[in-house]
């Protein structure tokens, strides 16, 4: 169990600052997401953490020690590919020994480690396949049995189910969880994926021009983003302009009076998630209620999405139940309405 | 092209398959049967089947010493080539700035495309009495007079200068194809530099470092220029001495043996490495 | 950071030492084309251009580098026109024995020039003696040889070129309405045509610079370039070597970067 800090660590390279002044405290045993969009400076952070790049300026420290001048062979960081990179010419077990070769463990003690090692990932039959000779899957496998065997003081994880199908991503992603928790370790899991990030992390970090935006566990990330850029990226696609005008009180740009709650004072952005719009029945009131008509209709299986003009200008996108919106039709009339406490104000400039 | 008949579109390839067959295997048949007639001078040489060209290259000393300096001038200039070779090639095959890059595989092949001749001329202005290095030597107030030119050193040297870009275009490619992310896999697994290349780099290259080789080999034991011009008159590899055979002592029959020898110990021995390396690596080289 | 600073400058230093001694030939000849004084030696006595006039006046010279521009241009024609069709066959064509086939058409490549060229210097004295046609010493006869080692190489960069081609592209001009011939004409030769450009740039290059195929098969006053050289050295070393070299290097040069104009070269390797 080892505490990774990120203290004021930055990238520059001739043209670019590719990350700006990062500051991340990961507490030991904690899991931790990268989230952001490609370009973002999520992997240059992790490869910063792991030594193959050099930080232009900041401190890194695992369990205390210092290693941002140490090579990355002696940081003793698992790290697992996006991909994977397997030793072509050597065996699963072979690959999974690597490691234990290099630190000049014992022939039989290597050898029992890396049998438990498969035998986590479940790959103990493979041990003599070559990696061309395995799936897809087996090969993620052995890519992180070979991190793990190592017993490193922090797990890096570079997108590593992207070129997974859907289904495999699933299964591979809670088996991570599972082997981190069970072996306790600190994670840093970089992925573009918000529901991946959420799905698997204790503590996501939305990163966005090379600067960490907002650091929070998932709920306080998807209820209180701070940021437009969190916001947007976290799937909040209703944005109308505005300012706030008494607390509690948002009025849009076009002349909407919309409530909200009061504890945010200021924000010249009111969003709202297209989940949590609701189909007002007649006569039914909610905090927020706005009419408009429905221009397109997506059904998407358990869901629907319905976007709404409303007559002062806007559009909503309204994420609805598949039986509620059976009943609608194109053209239809609707009331759309929300909770003040679905109401995220936002300000609207980055950063 | 869909609607063309595969089998037909094979047509295509006949024109330049017989035109291999009349320039390249026809004349190497006649040229075999050549190698069993008896020399006879005056006209030129008399049908027989007879085996005693090549006998005469076993029991001659002399043909077998230039044999043996061929192969051993050709297996050492190969070996410094993969030597010097390799660090460029690994260079080239890790730089990612494009223009530097560009500016690299054009240091590398403009002089692979200028000829063995003008090169070769280079290396007897550098190397000889009176020449660039022996200049640089005395100037150090080393020696005087320090000539290379007409040496066996000469001209591995000059043979290396010569083989060198086909070592280094061949070993890049196939270092392009190992991926950075393995060594940083073993990097990141603990493994030093040194150890990754040792590791993973090194074993993944072998393929490319046999190509390399087998090229370098084969150009060298069959070099003209450089021996003629660098060795000078006293120095003899093969390729000169059939050459010599063939056109100035009209002895067909003895030459063609000659070029039969050197084809077949250049390629028996490039086929024979080749083979090694494929059992070996079978498993996972493809 | 990756190692220790004195390691990584040993390594550089050494990478560029190579490849200055890779690059050293073709300095020393270009500087040496320079030099005042006849008989060489170092550092020379003054500079001239005077021996470029000079190599343009020894005919052997004159006459080898117009011979070698003239084969080259046509071994590059005949090349393409061989080796182009072939390369079409070996990628689109599905019959039995194609890897023989491939094997065949790219053993020029692979039987050394000394051997062949022996082989072929024969077989030429041989006809000629059947049919009374002189090869050996005729245009035709060395140009054979050159379209002979010139092929291979377009074989092998168009068949590289074609392999890489997206068929599904083809298909989606046949999709469009375009006949195969349109097809191939509108589609797929501009889309092979770097790996062409490229072709005839090494079929031109193998030709001009070939030695060991050509040796045998020159006659009296029709050398090729380099047999001039070769055949100039064994006599002479000075400063007109230097002046030919730097014209040839030119040449090259030239040729490789009005190709490259058309085509990356640095991808083509």
């Amino acid at each position: 169990m080892t505490e990774v800090v990120l203290d004021g660590v930055s990238k520059h390279y001739a043209e670019m600052v590719a990350v700006d002044r990062v500051s991340l405290r990961i507490p030991a045993g904690q899991f931790v997401a990268l989230l952001g969009p490609s370009g973002c400076g999520k992997t240059t952070t992790l490869r910063m953490v792991a030594g193959f790049v050099d930080a232009t300026q900041g401190r890194i420290t695992i369990g205390g020690r210092d290693v941002t001048q140490l090579p990355p062979w002696r940081r003793n960081t698992g790290l697992v590919f996006q991909n994977y990179a397997l030793f072509p010419h050597r065996t699963v077990a072979q690959n999974v020994g690597f490691g234990l070769q290099m630190r000049g463990i014992p022939r039989a003690e290597a050898a029992a480690r890396v049998a438990t090692a498969l035998q986590r990932v479940k790959l103990q039959e493979l041990a003599d396949r070559l990696p061309k000779q395995l799936s897809g899957g087996q090969q993620q496998r052995v890519a992180l049995a070979r991190a793990l065997v190592i017993e490193p003081d922090v797990l890096l994880l570079d997108e590593p189910l992207s070129n997974l199908d859907a289904r495999l991503r699933l299964e591979m992603r809670t088996e991570i969880r599972a082997l981190q928790r069970a072996l306790e370790l600190t994670a840093i899991f970089v992925t573009h994926d918000q529901e991946e990030a959420f799905a698997i992390a204790d503590i996501v970090a939305v990163m966005h021009r090379g600067q960490v935006e907002q650091v929070g566990t998932p709920a306080e990330i998807y209820e209180t983003p701070s940021t437009r850029f969190v916001a947007e990226f976290t799937g909040v696609h209703n944005l109308l302009p505005g300012r706030v005008t008494a607390p509690g009180r948002f009025e849009t740009t076009d002349g909407l009076g919309l409530a909200c709650t009061a504890s945010r004072p200021l924000g010249s952005l009111l969003g709202v998630r297209p989940e949590r719009l609701a189909l007002l029945p007649a006569g039914a009131t909610a905090d927020n209620a706005v009419a408009g008509q429905v221009v397109s209709l997506a059904y998407l299986g358990a869901v629907a999405e319905a976007e709404v003009q409303l007559p002062s200008g806007p559009r909503l996108l309204a994420r609805l139940p598949a039986h509620q919106a059976a009943v609608l039709a194109m053209g239809a009339t609707v009331t759309l309405g929300w909770p003040a406490s679905a109401s995220l104000l936002l300000e609207d400039a980055h950063g | 092209m869909g609607a063309t008949n595969p089998n037909r579109t094979g047509l295509l390839a006949v024109p330049a398959g017989l035109f291999v067959a009349l320039f390249l295997l026809a004349p190497l048949a006649l040229m075999f049967r050549y190698s069993l007639n008896r020399f006879a001078p005056g006209e030129m040489m008399e049908q027989a089947l007879t085996l005693e060209n090549y006998g005469k290259f076993l029991a001659d000393g002399y043909y077998q010493g230039v044999l043996w300096t061929t192969l051993w001038t050709s297996g050492l200039a190969t070996l410094i080539c993969l030597v010097l070779g390799y660090p460029v090639a690994w260079f080239m095959a890790r730089t990612t700035a494009p223009r530097l890059k560009s500016l690299l595989v054009i240091a590398i092949v403009v002089p692979l495309l200028m000829g063995n001749a003008v090169r070769s001329a280079a290396w007897m202005v550098v190397l000889g009495e009176k020449g660039m290095l022996a200049a640089l030597v005395g100037a150090l107030g080393l020696g005087e007079r320090f000539g290379l030119l007409y040496t066996a050193p000469g001209v591995v040297i000059a043979l290396v200068s010569v083989l060198l870009p086909f070592m280094i275009i061949t070993l890049q490619s196939v270092l392009e194809g190992v991926s950075h992310s393995l060594e940083e896999a073993a990097m990141s697994l603990g493994a030093s530099p040194r150890a990754a290349f040792v590791q993973v780099v090194l074993p993944l290259s072998l393929p490319g470092v046999l190509a390399g080789t087998s090229l370098c080999f084969i150009l060298a034991m069959n070099a003209y220029a450089t021996p003629v011009l660098v060795g000078g008159p006293q120095f003899h590899m093969m390729a000169p001495t059939v050459y010599q055979q063939v056109s100035k002592a009209m002895n067909w029959p003895f030459g063609a043996a000659l070029a039969f020898v050197l084809m077949s110990v250049t390629l028996g021995l490039s086929i024979a490495a080749n083979l090694l390396m494929q059992r070996r690596y079978r498993r996972w080289a493809e | 950071m990756c190692e220790g600073t004195a390691t990584r400058l040993a390594f550089a230093v050494s990478v560029w030492t190579v490849i200055g001694f890779v690059l050293l030939p073709l300095s020393v000849v270009v500087w040496l084309s320079f030099f005042a004084n006849r008989i060489i030696s170092f550092p020379p006595t003054g500079y001239t251009l005077a021996w470029y006039a000079r190599a343009w006046g020894v005919a052997d010279f004159r006459n080898g580098l117009l011979l070698s521009l003239q084969l080259g241009g046509c071994a590059t024609l005949g090349s393409l026109l061989l080796g182009a069709p072939a390369a079409l066959a070996l990628v689109r064509g599905r019959f039995p024995g194609r890897e023989a086939l491939s094997t065949l058409l790219l053993a020029p490549m692979i039987v050394p020039g000394i051997v062949g060229g022996s082989a072929l210097f024969m077989a030429y004295i041989e006809f000629e003696v059947a049919t009374d046609q002189q090869l050996a010493g005729t245009l035709p006869g060395l140009l054979a040889a050159h379209v002979l080692i010139a092929r291979p190489w377009t074989v092998r960069l168009l068949t590289a070129s074609l392999t890489g081609l997206d068929r599904a592209v083809e298909e989606a001009a046949a999709n469009l309405g375009a006949s195969p011939r349109r097809v191939f004409l509108l589609v797929t030769l501009p889309m092979v045509r770097p790996g062409v450009i490229a072709a005839a740039l090494f079929s031109f290059v193998i030709s001009f610079i070939d030695l060991e195929k050509s040796l045998f098969l020159v006659g009296p006053g029709r050398t090729t370039l380099q047999i001039a050289i070769v055949n100039y050295l064994e006599w002479n070393l000075d400063p007109t070597i230097g002046a030919v070299a730097t014209v040839q290097i030119l040449i090259i040069t030239a040729a490789l970067v009005v190709t490259d104009h058309y085509a990356k070269l640095s991808r083509v390797f």
